[in-house]
């Protein structure tokens, strides 16, 4: 069996909460986070409603760094900070920083353009401000985080679309059992509620265009009305160490990552593959690093993004790892509540799967009301259920065929 | 900064701008006792004179330039502000002079 790793702090910006309390218990009982958006005018937009977060930098940041960053910056910076706040390193410590986002960037400079918009047509080039390469680069908003933070190992920017973060936990992880690092910092972030982010989504037609009424009711993984993604900003972060380095010294473990899986459709640019096998296969060795037999797992938190083609494709990757016994495992689906987050959803549904794990509480998959004859499992419908969780799995799938997986377990 | 009516800003509109800007900049970096801005203040290096200096680095310069061409939809040459550039008063000569 692989060294496992520790999870040892989190922190995190959701539209169900910026702390874990209110962030489990938000997920616990349901309660949505999404809205009729505010960030852009959407009235001649399909998409209406988002997972909002409400953030003021300035609590946390100087206004000069707020104003030469971007929000994309800004979440990241408050997550990192909150899962660092017990953090106490040794002398001689290496840290490293890996970053999952979606985007990356483009939220970024989609928000440059529309800063500049005007300005370009007239301008051309000479629109852009003098800062503007700093905040749209893939790398800079970990770049940002580790000049803030003093962190000199290893600062990476993972971007595989929705399974970002969950392939950056897994890199983290890698890190520290090659001793590249002592202590690695995971984290994912998204801040993609701009109108030419999510214009790019609405041609796809892979959002939800349910009216801004039906904001809490439009994420509805799994079931049979669902009618796309809602989008949401997000940012999470763990702090991740080594088992058998024996560094705990009290601080509380929330968890361990006892292994990671990655793989690709290799098949079509946005669409799964239809029978969920390469998605299976990331799941599959996610297991085969923990060491665990699939008759382990006890709990399955989802990818679960409520478009017509994702769940299905789900729902059998699902199947072929865990055979007829899946249909006995429990399985909850975040986005339910939270939205889509991109490339941070990962980071959020392992911080949820520990926080579950922990409590012995599957939190509910909402708004599942008639569930896809083609999605039969048990996706914990409506209520949220006790029950004793020893391993899990978090999966995600992603735009290009991307596929992430992580075997989770208790600290103990 | 500002907004500003139509009318072409003279040297004291963007020497407040300048002085502002900068005030804030350096507000956030809680220096004590907080430096005293005036036309004479050197930006970057100290020159010898024992002239007060801002002591801004390169991020800086580049953040208070877009800040005023954005301001006043100018392009400053790249040229002009390393290499001309020393004082408040030099930077907002500048400014005027372009939109001027």
């Amino acid at each position: 069996m692989t060294d496992r790793i520790l999870v040892t702090g989190a922190g995190l910006e959701t539209c169900i909460g910026g702390d874990l309390t209110a962030f489990w218990r938000n997920l616990v009982e349901g309660h949505s986070g999404i809205r009729p958006l505010t960030s852009f005018d959407t009235s001649d937009f399909p998409l209406k409603i988002g997972g909002e977060i409400d953030l003021d930098p300035t609590a946390f940041m100087s206004r000069t760094d707020v104003r030469r960053t971007c929000r994309h910056h800004h979440l990241l910076m408050s997550a990192v900070s909150k899962a660092c706040e017990r953090l106490s390193l040794r002398s001689g410590d290496v840290v490293a920083l890996v970053v999952g986002s979606g985007g990356g960037g483009e939220a970024a400079m989609a928000a440059e353009f529309g800063k500049h918009a005007e300005r370009l047509a007239t301008q051309g080039w000479r629109a852009f401000d003098r800062l503007a390469v700093t905040r749209v680069l893939p790398n800079m908003a970990a770049a940002f985080v580790a000049d803030k933070l003093r962190i000199h190992g290893p600062c990476l920017t993972v971007t595989t679309a929705c399974a970002s973060s969950t392939d950056a936990v897994g890199i983290a992880a890698a890190l520290l059992r090659s001793k590249a690092a002592d202590v690695a910092i995971a984290a994912g972030v998204d801040a993609w509620l701009n109108p030419y982010s999510q214009g790019g989504f609405c041609k796809l037609q892979a959002v939800s265009t349910r009216p801004a009424a039906e904001a809490a009711i439009a994420s509805r993984p799994f079931d049979r009305d669902r009618d796309g993604m809602v989008p949401a900003e997000g940012a999470g972060a763990v702090i991740l160490e080594r088992d058998s380095a024996g560094r705990l010294r009290g601080e509380e473990v929330l968890g361990a990552v006892l292994g990671y899986g990655s793989s690709c459709d290799a098949e079509h640019p946005v669409m799964p593959r239809a029978d969920g096998a390469i998605a299976a296969a990331a799941v599959q060795r996610a297991l085969a690093q923990s060491g665990l037999g699939s008759d382990e797992i006890e709990h399955i938190n989802a990818h679960g993004t409520s478009t017509p083609l994702n769940d299905v494709a789900e729902t059998r990757a699902l199947k072929r790892v865990f055979g007829p016994r899946c249909a006995q495992i429990p399985v909850t689906a975040n986005k339910s509540v939270l939205g889509h987050a991109s490339g941070a959803c990962g980071i959020l549904e392992m911080i949820a799967t520990l926080l579950t794990i922990r409590a012995g509480v599957v939190p509910p998959t909402v708004n599942l009301d008639n569930p896809d004859p083609e999605c039969d499992l048990d996706y914990t419908p409506l209520a949220a259920r006790e029950r004793t969780i020893r391993a899990a799995i978090t999966c995600n799938f992603g735009f290009g065929g991307q596929n992430a997986a992580l075997t989770l377990a208790a600290a103990d | 900064m500002t907004t500003r009516d139509s009318r072409v800003p003279t040297m004291e509109d963007v020497l407040e701008d300048v002085t502002k800007f900068l005030t804030e900049l350096l507000a956030d970096r809680e220096i004590e006792p907080a430096p005293v801005i005036g036309p004479d203040t050197l930006l970057f290096d100290a020159d010898g004179s024992g002239a007060a200096t801002l002591e801004l680095d390169s991020l800086d310069a580049l953040d208070l330039i877009s800040a005023l061409e954005g301001e006043y939809g100018i392009e400053v040459p790249g040229e002009i502000v390393f290499a001309t550039i020393r004082t408040v008063e030099d930077i907002a000569k500048v400014v005027v002079s372009i939109v001027q």
